[in-house]
Parts: structure tokens; sequence; C-alpha cells
């Protein structure tokens, strides 16, 4: 799969067969979530590479399949980095990582994936692309799809493009040392599961009208 | 259809929360026909304040079964026109202002949504920590109000905004159901409803608790104004500070309209009125850290061409130079009859240039733009007093304003950084944001919220609305209180 328009016509044309869609990255972690219903796997992976990086704004945008390592590294020459260190393999994906909000020891200080993302395109289950959030650090236009999505599972539509907030290394920790908050454990992710099951089901029938995207992986527990 | 006795709303209203708390009269009403933003004025069907939690349920259940619109309010200092109710009834929260729990073993506290900012973080100052998120309306804004927009401030340059310092919520939906969302321990499950709620504008329901994150207060804290003489100075000064790596607390910028303003004020600062620009910048953490990032920004500074940068040396003069900045949409205040406040956020490599822009267009429509904003995160107010009794005026104020955010749209950035959309904004919605994305904002909504009975019209122009105009004949039309049931 490769660009938004190709992800799109996927969508819309297993919508319109009622075929069950399977979202995968770079599938280095595939046992997570409930086991998925369907048989077709719509494959994030050579969906990559970084689209924009703006140092001194201090943001950088990126696709859905690129790796954690590239971002890294790419970064790292301007010595900036983005604050996702969820274990793991370095070569998963910045899509599978802001799907699940997977989150390592970074998140005590800078917050987990739902602090970091400034902007991102989508597409819904009816095939609509969407481009919520923008390239600025502040931003309160319209409701907030950005959170919507982040720990999603990718059940509400497939992330194909992210804008991040990027930090410096420079940085001193004896400056941010007392902001460390209380994280439930060292690292993690967004638990998929169906809480608030009214609007959470109201939620999927909307962005996923044919249920065609991670069926299954959202364990109900009401 | 008459029926012999007819009960209105507003009587049963009454039954609820007492005489006194149900207001009807044009003359009473009016202190409710605006927020903190002039130029618009809606009359409220009726205005309604609960002062408990359970009577603010009985209240939403009540509108819900009679199909009544409304619109939560907390201080009404929101600058978007978010809290106007256009002939529905306004639901005040200001009474529940409970603290209900501090817990600094835990370093959260829950409050109701009436609590002013200010109010909770003199609570909390005893114990060392805060709340972080620091509006420049903190003495007066509630912590409901602050979720609603999302709130930011001078210090959510280091801290982060409103979101960021949110653990938890129960949230009075529209239709009376009451619903936990979040997590007070910090575990993440499902999907994110409690981020999706920070920033809903009121659209989303109630918010009666709102649990937040407190923060230690850090050790040291030094705060310094530098000094330029030419603009481009000052923003090449922050863009050298922000690309070295310091964060710091605060980095804010202030024209010399905005100085003169100030200076000419009760509130002077002590700023130097013949600076085309200054910056107030703060950093903290440890002693030395605090020392050592304050010479890089010093040196930054200086090496960008500000004539001085001084420290303040004291408690009392650091508090004397913040209170310039936080007074200064007051002070504005005084120029002419009304101001208006605007927000806008671009990339912060584009300040030098939007800047010029600003000066520019302000020039053309005949009108002084006054700058003061959070350099730091690229957000900008523009500001313009203006005479709304002369309807010249009026218009050129309209038409600098729409030129300023379509200026700001262009440069790659967003309509409001803080502020929200409100009312206000609504127009620019479609210049940013294509229809299929506000098409997924109103199924958002309409999850929440499905007959846009909570704050109705807002954030989202109703005509991107596809579900909501494919089957308006579904939906009984919302009533209003004064209807006999
Ligand atoms: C001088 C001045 C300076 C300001 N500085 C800043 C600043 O630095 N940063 C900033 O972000 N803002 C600033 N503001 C704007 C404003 O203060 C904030 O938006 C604030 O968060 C609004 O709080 P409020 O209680 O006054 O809300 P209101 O104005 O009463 O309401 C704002 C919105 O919140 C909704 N709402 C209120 N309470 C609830 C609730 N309990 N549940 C659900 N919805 C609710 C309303 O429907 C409305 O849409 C400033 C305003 C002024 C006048």
């Amino acid at each position: 799969m490769h660009g938004d328009t190709e992800v799109a016509a996927a969508i819309r044309e297993a919508g319109a067969a009622g075929i069950p869609l399977r979202i995968v990255g770079r599938g280095t972690w595939l046992n997570a979530g409930a086991s998925v219903a369907a048989e077709t796997t719509l494959s994030l992976r050579d969906d990559a590479g970084i689209r924009a990086y703006a140092p001194d704004d201090l943001t950088v945008t990126a696709r859905a399949g690129t790796t954690l390592r590239e971002l890294t590294e790419t970064l790292a020459r301007r010595d900036q980095w983005v604050a996702l260190d969820p274990e793991g393999d370095p070569d998963g994906t910045l899509g599978a990582t802001v799907a699940t909000c997977s989150y390592g020891a970074a998140a005590a200080l800078f917050g987990t994936p739902r602090d970091q993302v400034l902007g991102m395109t989508v597409v819904l289950g009816n095939g609509d692309i969407i481009r919520p959030g923008g390239k600025v650090v502040k931003n309160v236009a319209g409701f907030d799809l950005i959170r919507l999505m982040i720990g999603a599972w990718g059940t509400l539509g497939v992330i194909t493009e992210i804008t991040l907030r990027v930090r410096s290394r420079a940085m001193r920790g004896d400056s941010i040392a007392h902001m460390r908050r209380q994280m439930p454990a060292s690292h993690g992710y967004r638990e998929p599961v169906i809480v608030n099951a009214k609007i959470s089901n109201a939620l999927r029938q909307r962005f996923d009208p044919f249920g065609i995207l991670n069926p299954g992986i959202m364990r109900d527990v009401e | 259809m008459t029926e012999p006795a007819a009960t209105s709303v507003a009587e049963e209203l009454r039954a609820i929360v007492g005489d006194r708390f149900v207001l009807e009269r044009d003359a009473v009403l009016l202190a409710y026909q605006s927020d903190g933003l002039p130029g618009y004025h809606k009359r409220p069907s009726l205005a309604v304040f609960p002062g408990s939690r359970d009577e603010t349920i009985e209240v939403v259940r009540l509108l819900a079964t009679t199909g009544t619109s409304f619109v939560p309010r907390g201080a009404g200092t929101g600058l978007s026109g978010g809290a106007l109710a256009d002939d529905v009834v306004l639901l005040g929260l200001h009474r529940l202002k409970a603290v209900l729990d501090v817990d600094i073993a835990r370093m959260r506290a829950t409050v109701e949504p009436g609590v002013v900012n200010a109010a909770l973080n003199k609570r909390l100052a005893r114990h060392g920590v805060f709340y972080a998120p620091d509006p420049s309306s903190e003495a007066a804004c509630t912590i409901g109000g602050n979720v609603a927009e999302n709130a930011g401030g001078p210090h959510c340059l280091k801290y982060g905004v409103t979101l960021n310092h949110i653990l938890a919520a129960t949230v009075l939906l529209p239709d009376g159901e009451v619903m936990e969302i979040g997590d007070r321990d910090g575990g993440m499950a499902g999907y994110d409803l409690l981020g999706a709620f920070i920033g809903s504008e009121g659209c989303f329901g109630v918010a009666l608790d709102i649990t937040v994150r407190l923060t230690r207060r850090p050790a040291a804290v030094r705060t310094a104004l530098a000094d330029f003489a030419h603009v481009a100075d000052a923003t090449r000064a922050t863009s050298a500070i922000i690309a070295s790596g310091v964060v710091p607390a605060a980095l804010e910028f202030m024209d010399n309209g905005t100085i003169r303003v100030v200076e000419e004020s009760i509130f002077a600062a002590g700023y130097p009125i013949d600076a085309a620009a200054i910056l107030l910048i703060e950093v903290d953490g440890s002693e030395e850290s605090s020392d050592a990032e304050m010479e890089v920004v010093r040196s930054l500074c200086m090496e960008s061409g500000a004539r001085t940068v001084r420290v303040a040396t004291n408690e009392a003069e650091r508090m004397r130079l913040w209170q310039g900045r936080k007074k200064a949409f007051g002070a504005m205040g005084r120029l002419a009859p009304n101001l208006v406040v605007q927000d806008a956020v671009i990339p912060r490599t584009q300040l030098t240039d939007i800047l010029a822009q600003i000066h520019a267009i302000g020039d053309s429509h005949g009108l002084t733009v006054c700058n003061v904003f959070h350099a730091g995160d690229g957000n900008l107010h523009p500001n313009i007093s203006y005479d709304a009794g002369d309807p010249d005026q009026v218009e050129r104020v309209h038409d600098a304003m729409s030129a300023i955010m379509q200026a700001c749209i262009t440069a790659g950035g967003s309509i409001t950084g803080e502020h929200g959309v409100g009312l206000d904004k609504l127009p620019y919605m479609t210049k940013l944001f294509d229809e299929p994305t506000l098409a997924a904002m109103c199924d958002l909504r309409n999850a929440f919220d499905p007959d846009h009975r909570s704050n109705p019209g807002k954030v989202v122009p109703v005509h991107s609305c596809r579900e909501w105009l494919a089957a308006p004949a579904a939906r009984a039309p919302a009533r209003r209180a004064t209807d006999a049931r």
C-alpha cells in the first residue's frame, strides 16, 4: 500500500465487498491485542519515509510505515529526538506506535504518544481521507480527532501520516526532573478494550460503518 | 393542542434549583449576553444555576426530556463566543466550586467544574505543588472552562496545555447519562474519550468533576526581561532560544504598542517604553540548571541584538515583570471601549515575517494592532482596540482580523491555539479543514450529542455535518425553555 489515495481505494473496495482487513505496520507485534477476524492484510510497511522535517520549528512529518529507527537516526543528525521509546523492535513503525499508544520510559517526563502528535492523515472506514491537526505545536481548532485515533488500534481509521513534536537532546535533565509524572508502568500501551460502550460503539458505527477495520482486536468488557 | 395547566420548563427548573437560581428577566440576563469577546450579544432564553452535582444532573435530565438545548458556562471569560446562548438555556456551573480531593501522594486533585484556576493553585501552594496550565485569566476562569477550551497559558511552553494535565473526568452527557472517562491512576484503556472531550467547547456535555495532575514546584525560577530596538531582533532571539534546546518555562513577546499601554496603566511593570519589543523569559528547574539556562538565554538575546537583559533579583521584581504581561489585555481595555483579542498559531520560524504582515494589515486598515503573545509556541495574540459604536471601525476591524487569520493559515498555521473556535471562528474552519475532516468532527460530536443540544451551532459549521443534514425530518426541532410542555 502506498499513499493516501491507494489506501483509501483499498478500504473503499473492502467496505463495498464486506471484506474485513487486518491493518499492519511491519508486523513485528502481530500478537498484540485480541485476535483479528480478518484474512486480508492491509500493510503500511511500504508507505514509509520522512515527508517534512523542520528542525528549527521542532516538528517532523513522516508516513506511518516509517520505522522508529529511521526517525531516530534522522533526528539525531540534528541532535534532536521524538519522545517515543516503546518496548520492542526499533524496526516497529511509527504508525503502529501511535495507533496503539505504546510508550516507554520517556513517558514519565514527556508523556505518551498522545502528548507528541500534532497532526495526522487518516483514512476512515468509509474511505474518507481526513487531516485533523496541523504542523504547529499548539492548536485547538475543531474537535480532537487526533486523540481519538491515538490508541484506537486501527479500528476507527488507518493512520497514514503523522506530524510530531520534536525535542532537542541538549535539554538539561535537571530542569525538568520536577515534572516527572506517576505512570502506572514503565512501559505499556492503551488497552484495546471497549469501555464506555455506548459512546465507543457509536464511534465505531460512524468511523467504521462496514465493520472492516481490525474487527475483533478490541475486547468487549461491558 | 393546549393543555389546561401547562408547566413551563422554567417552573420545573425552579423546583429543582430554587427560585433565585433561575433568571428570566431581560435586565438580569444582560450580564450573560457576552463572554470575554466583545461584539457578540446573544440573549439566553433563561439562565439556570444549579448548586450541586445532583441538581445539575436533574436539570440536564429535564432539558433532555423536553428536548431543550443548553449552553454550559463557567466564568464566561472565553474569547471566542463559546459560552453564548442564543435563545436557548444557559447552564451556569460556577456554583459547583468544591475541591473534592487533594491527593499529594498520588499527585492529583479532583475538583468540581466551577473551581477557579487560581483558587485551586492557592489551595495547593502549601504542598509545594501546582496545577500547571495558567491562562492569563487564571484569577477568574474555571477548570471546567479550561477543560472545555483545552486552555493554554504562558507556562504551557514547557509544561504543556490542559490536555497534558487532566487524568479523568465525570461527564454528564446531554441525554442525562453520567459517564466516567479517563483514569485517575493514569492508566489508559479503550478509546481516548477524555482526550476527545478536552477542547470540545461544551458540545459533548458537561464536566461534573475533573481530576487534574499536579506538578512539583521547581526549586528555582529565573525571570528576565530582554529589551530590543527592533522587532525582528526579538523574534530572532526567540528562534535562537528554541533552537538551542533550552525549553524556557515561558517565553512571552510584547510589542511597543502593548508596552506603552501597560506602562500607562496601573499595572506598570517597569518595561522600557522606547523598546520596539520585549521578551519576558522564564527558566526553572534546579538552581544550577536555571543559572546555566539563563546564561544561555542571556547570551542568545545579546547576540540577537538585545539592548539589555535584566534578570529579576527578587520575587517582588519577578512578580512585577509578570503582572504587566498578565494584565496586558486589561490595560488595553483603557484605549478604547472595545478590545478584540485574536488568537492564531504559526510555525515559530515564521514569526518575523508574520509580525511584519500583521503590521502592514493594521496600517492598510487604519488600525493599530498590539501584539502580546506566547512567542515560544508561535501562539500569536494580535489585539485591536476599537469603538463598537462606530460601524466603519467595526467593519475595518473585522476585515483586518480576517486578513490576519488568512495570513496565518497561509503561513502553515492554525486559527486558534487556545481560545477555541466557538462562534467567532466558525467561518475560518472551512478555510483550515476540508469537508471530510469537518464531517468526521461532526461524527465525533454526534457520538456524544446526537441531537446537537449541548452548545448548538458552535465549533463546526452546521453545513459541514452530512449526517445531521441528511435526516432533518428525523429530529424534533429543539425546543426553547419558554415553550410550554
Ligand atoms: C484577560 C483574559 C486572558 C485570557 N488568557 C488566556 C490564556 O492565556 N490562555 C487561554 O487558553 N485562554 C485565555 N483566555 C480565555 C479564557 O479565559 C479561557 O478560554 C478559559 O478556559 C475559559 O474559562 P471560563 O470558565 O471562563 O469558560 P467560559 O467562557 O464560561 O466557557 C468557555 C467554553 O467552555 C464551555 N464550558 C464551561 N464550563 C464547562 C463545563 N463544566 N463542562 C463543559 N463545558 C463547559 C462553555 O460552553 C464554552 O464553550 C483569556 C481570557 C481573558 C478574558
